[in-house]
């Protein structure tokens, strides 16, 4: 079927015909093959004009539309909405940015303002004429299940804010350890893979010997920081320290801790072995105030290399300092020194005052919070980003926060890197909420401009395979590569890495592309 | 009819609540003090040249985008709420509004600002990054209102989008819950004397450079327009000081400060850049991350140091005295400019609004905001209950708009 075009020309309340000549525009366009009928609007983004453009599109019977307008992101929506009134497929309509691509740059230049723009024009309708319909396909969530990874302050928040708004939730923890949150609690298990994509995920779980798989919508990563494990050097020569986490446990429950009490920022101050993200300073002082109020006579030491009081927390450093808590700053290269033959002094170097001390202690405390050595079995599991301290990388902000590069998973907590316990507990619970909202979405669009496999080309080399970020090709049982098109981003890296150039970018193809820069650029090439 | 949700302030902090309460299905009202939404967000710049840096400025921007087109939310800018009192389980709120003159046909042309003949303008596009795009008048200055009866504006118009008859307008409301996010004012970098703010030209507080920065894209030197070769950055300036009140450390100025300086290096990798701090509190980023960065480039100093004094030499550069943290040694070097990072200050935190709403202000002058008073149906939201920046704002207001019960929640 022959392509019927419908050129939008928007003005942008008389911006545009001030610079550019808009007669010429529609005489261009109108003399241009395949196209059936040219509209000049007032504003596209005005409601009452696309009206017009429906019944025009309507009348011509066109199936496809360029729009010369402004950013997509200002008219899409509404414009959109009015083309499918008009039963126009939305991989059909271009929408050329003339106004801020030939219109304003080359504001005092009309003549390259009209050239650019008349090349723009001729270009997409080149284009349009060439694209063909494109359908997104949804799927329904097999499950409304939210799986929280960790039962720690935050993945309990998450779990406790996904059930509030009617989602199962399902907790995997790895220690034995009992607690009371909603939803299922399965102790003792870790996740070990992960198959699926965003919305209908399928997690191999590890529940002590036995492997099972279980189905998910939406995912909260809560693994907290690695507590669990003491690395480094004043770790090993000091036996019985202590995590931060504990000790506040034990100055809770009352038992006077064996004075005097050194807490030091890692365990390995060097920072050779261990990966430490950062230090929780506010539960950290905290911690020191509250045992310095109940034992007064207790000898207290905070030793770090960066005082991080963020905010309020700086209050509580001047009340630790004045009810006599000491701070030693050191430097990294200085590290802090423990002998394992004396495991009760530990020798630092002031930084401020260039003074070698040796303190003799009771209990010797590490505030760090190292990078939880489960996040990495998680993230190749799921396959999302890690930050170099081995924390799970939040996505951008630019989304929302507390989210992860892939959709449907949510990452909130220490598993970050190290937080406050009511910080931990506020992103548990907008994770949970978060990820409550997605699961109840209930289905999941996808498809639309997406890589194809000519299967016929395909020398099944995994080049594809190996290159795609998203694991979106496989060989399939054909022994020829297939794209699993729910986890398709339409990126185009498979494409042009092919050898065989076996695949193409639906509406992007080569054709598409070469014959749209051929007009653009007005050359035979 | 459901039941509407106030929220007070067009921030970062009352946007993302507004966008999250929306997304839940509940309908908003937002008030916000200004012409524009966008808040402290509006003036800021976005810090990745090269790649995305996560600074988060662009979010509250993106939000409010989406706020205005929403259908559920009714955004009321120039506005102030006059009283809030508890009727039953509801609140009545009584907005006051103030016209704008300029209608929504606005596009933004700026023809108005050029031809209006009052000295400073009467008319104004809306400030820095903020939304929407609408222009909108200042009555006090406008001669329409005086005996010129000038229309000069309204005649250059190339869309007749002013409005002379536009009206005040007092507005009652009945919200199930209101939302506080007044937010944060910057401290002055002046009220810090000795550091050159406002008798030296080339000092600038770290606001202006973000405002710059926003608006042409890189730095010049107010005193000659050249730009910069040499620049300090002096952290906590107004923060962490009993001096003048800002005895807690502000959080945002490491993040904004270091992310600058990164932003400066891409726009010109030849600036010499030495960064004075007392501690290098970056917040969500990797604590060493900024000391690597720094490490990396030759161009780049950290210095630990609160410096002493700036003072300007004969060829207009400027001198900076600082302290060597290890000897104590004073030393002296020349800079072309001088950037003093900024702490905050809540806004509003006491205000009669905050205070008929049973809001309490903390030690440090911000307002608390705990379950206790959540129950009563009043929210506190934002760096206006303690320092913070975009991002932790954001997970906060989104935890705090799912702690909002919808009227069905309320009934059960």
């Amino acid at each position: 079927m022959k392509a019927k075009i419908q050129v939008v020309i928007c003005e942008c309340c008389t911006e545009m015909p001030q610079l550019l000549d808009i007669e010429k525009l529609r005489e261009i366009a109108s003399s241009e093959e395949y196209v059936a009928s040219t509209v000049t609007v007032d504003r596209a983004c005005d409601g009452k004009e696309l009206q017009g453009i429906v019944a025009d599109a309507l009348e011509h019977e066109t199936d496809r539309a360029v729009v010369l307008a402004c950013h997509k992101k200002d008219i899409s929506p509404s414009l959109m909405k009015a083309f499918r009134r008009a039963g126009i497929n939305e991989f059909l309509v271009e929408i050329v940015n003339i106004r801020e691509e030939a219109l304003l740059p080359h504001r005092e230049e009309p003549d390259r303002a009209q050239r650019k723009g008349e090349a723009m024009l001729r270009a997409a309708i080149r284009r349009s004429s060439m694209l063909s319909p494109l359908e997104k396909s949804t799927e329904t969530m097999r499950t409304s299940n939210v799986v929280v990874i960790g039962a720690g302050v935050s993945g309990k928040a998450a779990a406790e804010a996904a059930h509030k708004k009617g989602v199962h939730t399902v907790i995997i923890e790895k220690s034995g350890k009992t607690l009371k949150a909603p939803g299922v609690i399965l102790p003792n298990s870790k996740l070990v893979g992960a198959k699926g994509y965003s919305g209908n995920f399928i997690l191999r779980i590890q529940a002590g010997e036995k492997l099972e798989d279980l189905e998910c919508a939406a995912i909260v990563i809560a693994t907290g920081g690695g507590w669990t494990q003491l690395k480094g050097p004043l770790a090993k020569a000091v036996r019985d320290a202590l995590p931060l986490y504990r000790f506040y446990e034990q100055v809770k429950t009352g038992t006077p801790p064996k004075g005097p009490v050194v807490i030091v920022d890692t365990p390995d101050p060097s920072g050779k072995t261990l990966k430490v993200q950062d230090y929780a300073w506010d539960d950290s002082l905290e911690t020191a105030i509250e045992l310095k109020k109940k034992h007064p006579l207790t000898d207290i030491y905070v030793v770090f290399q960066e005082m991080r009081a963020f905010g309020l927390s700086e209050l509580a450093y001047k009340e630790a300092a004045d009810l006599g808590v000491i701070f030693i700053r050191y430097d990294k290269s200085t590290a802090p020194k423990v002998d394992p033959k004396d495991p009760t002094r530990i020798a630092v170097k002031d930084f401020a005052h260039a003074e070698l001390l040796g303190i003799r202690f009771g209990t010797l405390v590490f505030a760090s919070i190292p990078a939880n050595p489960d996040n990495q079995t998680i993230a190749d599991a799921l396959r999302i980003p890690m930050t170099a301290d081995g924390g799970i990388r939040r996505g951008s902000i630019q989304r929302w926060p507390v989210t992860t590069p892939r959709p449907g998973i949510f990452v909130c907590g220490s598993a970050m890197f190290p937080k406050s316990r009511a910080a931990a507990t506020l992103e548990g619970e907008a994770a949970g909420a978060m990820a409550a909202d997605y699961v109840k979405k209930g289905k999941i669009e996808y498809g639309g401009s997406v890589a194809q496999v000519t299967q016929e080309k395909c020398s099944a080399c995994l080049t594809c395979v190996r290159t795609c970020p998203y694991e979106a090709p496989f060989i399939g049982t054909a022994s020829k590569a297939e794209i699993r098109v729910q986890l398709c981003q339409g990126c185009g890296m498979c494409v042009g890495i092919c050898p065989s150039k076996a695949i193409e970018l639906l509406n992007y193809t080569d054709d598409e592309i070469t014959e749209e820069s051929r007009v653009l650029l007005g050359g035979d090439f | 009819m459901t039941k509407e949700i106030l929220v007070v302030g067009g921030g970062p902090a009352g946007l993302t609540t507004a966008k999250a309460l929306v997304d839940r299905g509940m309908k908003v009202v937002l008030v916000e003090r200004s012409e524009s939404l966008g808040g402290m967000a509006r003036e800021l710049t976005c810090k990745g040249l090269v790649e995305c840096r996560n600074c988060g400025v662009c979010f509250p921007i993106d939000r409010a985008g989406e706020v205005i087109r929403e259908p559920n939310a009714e955004v009321l800018l120039l506005s102030e709420v006059a009283s809030a009192h508890k009727e039953g389980s509801d609140f009545v709120v009584k907005i006051k509004s103030s016209p704008r003159y300029v209608t929504d046909d606005c596009i933004g042309c700026g023809k108005c600002v050029e031809i209006c003949p009052v000295n400073g303008k009467a008319i104004f596009p809306p400030t820095g990054s903020g939304q929407p795009r609408i222009f909108w008048i200042d009555k006090s200055k406008c001669l329409h209102f005086k005996k010129a009866k000038c229309d000069k504006c309204s005649a250059v118009c190339p869309t007749k989008a002013i409005d002379y008859e536009d009206r005040a307008r007092s507005l009652t409301r009945t919200p199930s819950a209101i939302v506080y996010a007044t937010g944060i004012k910057p401290v002055d970098a002046c009220e810090v004397s000795r550091l050159g703010c406002g008798s030296l030209k080339d000092v600038i507080s770290s606001v202006d450079a973000e405002r710059i920065l926003n608006e042409k894209g890189r730095l010049v030197r107010p005193s000659d327009g050249r730009a910069p070769k040499k620049i300090a950055v002096m952290q906590c300036v107004g923060s962490r000081s009993e001096k003048n009140g800002v005895e807690y450390c502000s959080k945002f100025c490491c993040k904004y400060a270091t992310k600058i300086s990164q932003l400066l290096l891409d726009t010109d990798p030849e600036i010499n850049l030495d960064f004075y701090f007392m501690d290098l509190r970056t917040l969500y980023e990797p604590q060493d991350e900024f000391k690597a960065w720094a490490k990396g480039k030759k161009t780049v100093k950290l210095i630990r140091s609160m410096p002493a004094a700036v003072n300007a030499t004969p060829d207009g550069k400027l001198l900076v005295k600082a302290a060597s943290e290890v000897d104590l040694d004073i030393a002296e070097s020349e800079y072309d400019m001088v950037i003093l990072s900024v702490g905050m200050r809540p806004d509003g935190a006491d205000s009669d609004l905050a205070k008929s709403l049973g809001i309490a202000v903390d030690q440090a002058g911000f307002a608390s905001g705990d379950g206790k008073l959540e129950t009563t149906g009043v929210f506190v939201v934002g760096a206006v209950s303690e320092p913070m920046d975009i991002e932790e704002t954001a997970v906060r207001s989104v935890s705090a708009a799912h702690r909002i019960p919808s009227e069905k929640e309320a009934r059960q």
